[in-house]
């Protein structure tokens, strides 16, 4: 007559992950002064906004590992995350078998416990990734508007320098609700 | 008066998916001849003779259905006429080679539907322009089907033209399948000499629709990633469109493309409001990086187009005393439902794509 066991596997896996996402877009910048002077009121403009400049890129840390970067020149901007998630999982299973079944149930059982620690390890990073899309999304709605308003910034001074090269500037009428701004020039 | 004539029942099977690849049957009337593995002996004289008249009558009458009866300005060699498609140019030379019998004995013999089966894949080359407008015909029959990927990816069928003209997105989407591997690209140039170059003008009504109609559509992937490739892909092939009406100067031969952006931007419609709704239906799983990918990519036709400004523009450079005055001005005008400033909608909906934010919504973006 076989004997049975009550066998218990304890299985675990520690792992890091290193996880990244992003998105890329390029800024309307209007030609309306050189590159180089356009780069530089852009420069301006975001150094005022928090962005740090250096060496023709424009960076800025917004928080939950989520970096912006502007190339100054091109108008290419970056919004990146990246974080590595650390997963430890630790898990035990038990089970029944016969004695004459012993090892072979054993090693079933560990294969088993492998594999569902292993589904585990992938879910968890997949949520891993889903909550930092999940914050370079949320920064994303602010950012849009806030890189909009600082081209329409840009563009207006820029304006203003075009107009004064061209002669006296007599009036300037911004409407901040539309951004239009109207520049009166004797030329 | 039509005679009945007497088929078998095999012969029965090819005139009928014969006629459904013209649209002459619906595809429900076909679909278990299409699904099951039929068998099909050689067909007598008689069925033959019907098949042939079959074919020469239903592409006749669709390249009159779809353009070709309309009464407008056309390109007529060097110059351009007004009138029918036969009015102003002679009528394109007919030739239904092996290939178009070979692609319907294919689709009655082979069990496209059955998954436990393996399908044989069907490689020959079409030879003329009957043979073109089978394949064209084949791929809308089975369009938005279960049959429409392993259709689209067969060699025979990728070798055809006009089923590249029609079914980019049909084809550049089958092309992970397996028979697509190593498949033969789209061969523009074939489109830019008779008789394909006098076929296409006649086929212009049904290619807007159908442009028109799959851009609609959405996104034709389960995945973010998939998205991204099949228009990627799909923009690659419409540039190679354009490259190849540059260089054979039948730009003219767009005008499609043109008509069908005028149709999905009407000038009351603000074209970001129309680009984030097409954007709405793409999958919002997966990372930002994928779905920013397919936003990008959501409308191939209307990122094409907006590359024809400057098209458009050496239209209206060509001064009355140059060579091609008449010619550039007949698209002009055949481009004017989008008119100049339609380019610039175009780029305008494309900017909003190309947003930072691809979680954007029309309501956000308009």
């Amino acid at each position: 007559m076989s004997r049975a066991y009550r066998v218990s596997i304890r299985g675990s896996v520690e792992r890091v992950v290193h996880l990244e996402d992003g998105v890329s877009s390029r800024l309307e910048l209007l030609p309306i002064l050189s590159r180089e002077r356009m780069a530089s009121l852009l420069g301006e403009s975001l150094g005022r906004r928090g962005f740090v400049v250096v060496a023709g890129r424009a960076r800025r840390e917004e928080g939950d590992g989520v970096v912006t970067e502007v190339a100054l020149e091109t108008g290419e901007v970056t919004v990146h995350v990246a974080r590595d998630a650390e997963i430890a999982l630790s898990r035990e299973r038990t089970a029944a078998v016969y004695e004459e079944r012993l090892d072979e149930e054993r090693a079933a059982l560990e294969a088993r416990l492998a594999a569902e620690l292993d589904r585990e390890a992938e879910g968890a990073a997949e949520e891993a990734r889903v909550e930092i899309t999940a914050a370079l999304e949320r920064r994303l709605r602010d950012l849009a508007p806030e890189l909009d308003r600082a081209i329409a910034e840009v563009s207006a001074v820029a304006l203003e320098e075009k107009a004064r090269s061209l002669g006296e500037v007599e009036e300037i009428r911004r409407d901040d609700a539309t951004g239009e701004v109207t520049i009166k020039v004797r030329l | 008066m039509t005679a009945a004539v007497r088929v078998t029942r095999d012969e029965r099977d090819l005139l009928v998916v014969a006629r459904a690849a013209f649209g002459r049957e619906p595809f429900a009337f076909v679909e278990a001849v299409l699904a099951e593995a039929r068998p099909l002996r050689a067909p007598g004289p008689t069925a033959m003779g019907v098949l042939e008249r079959t074919l020469a009558r239903a592409a006749v009458l669709e390249l009159a259905r779809s353009g070709g009866a309309v009464s407008r300005a056309r390109v007529a060699g060097e110059g351009v006429a007004r009138g029918r498609a036969w009015e102003v140019a002679p009528p394109p030379e007919l030739l239904f080679s092996g290939y178009a019998f070979a692609l319907l004995r294919w689709l009655v013999v082979a069990p496209l539907g059955d998954k436990t089966r393996t399908v044989p894949a069907f490689a020959e080359t079409p030879r003329g322009l009957g043979d073109e407008l089978v394949a064209r015909g084949v791929v809308s029959l089975v369009r938005g089907t279960s049959l429409e990927r392993l259709v689209a990816s067969q060699r025979g069928v990728r070798a055809s033209v006009l089923a590249w003209l029609s079914h980019a997105p049909s084809l550049a989407a089958a092309e992970g399948e397996e028979a697509s591997r190593d498949g033969p690209r789209p061969a523009w140039g074939a489109l830019f000499a008779p008789p394909l170059s006098v076929a296409v003008p006649c086929l212009e009504d049904a290619l807007v629709a159908e442009w028109v109609a799959r851009t609609r559509e959405g996104p034709r992937g389960a995945t973010a990633v998939e998205c991204a490739r099949v228009g990627e892909r799909e923009v690659e092939v419409l540039r190679g469109l354009v490259l190849a009406a540059r260089e054979a100067r039948r730009v003219d031969l767009l005008t499609f493309l043109v008509r069908a952006a005028a149709r999905l931007l009407p000038r009351e419609a603000s074209p970001e409001g129309v680009a984030l709704s097409l954007a709405a239906r793409l999958p919002e799983q997966g990372p930002l990086r994928d779905r920013a990918a397919a936003r990008r990519v959501i409308a191939p036709l209307l990122r094409v187009v907006a590359e024809l400004a400057h098209d458009h523009d050496a239209l209206a450079a060509v001064r009355f005393f140059e060579e091609g005055h008449a010619v550039a001005q007949a698209t002009l005008a055949a481009w004017e439902p989008l008119g100049k400033d339609g380019f610039a909608r175009a780029s305008r909906a494309l900017t909003a794509l190309d947003g930072l934010d691809p979680t954007a919504r029309p309501e956000e973006g308009v």
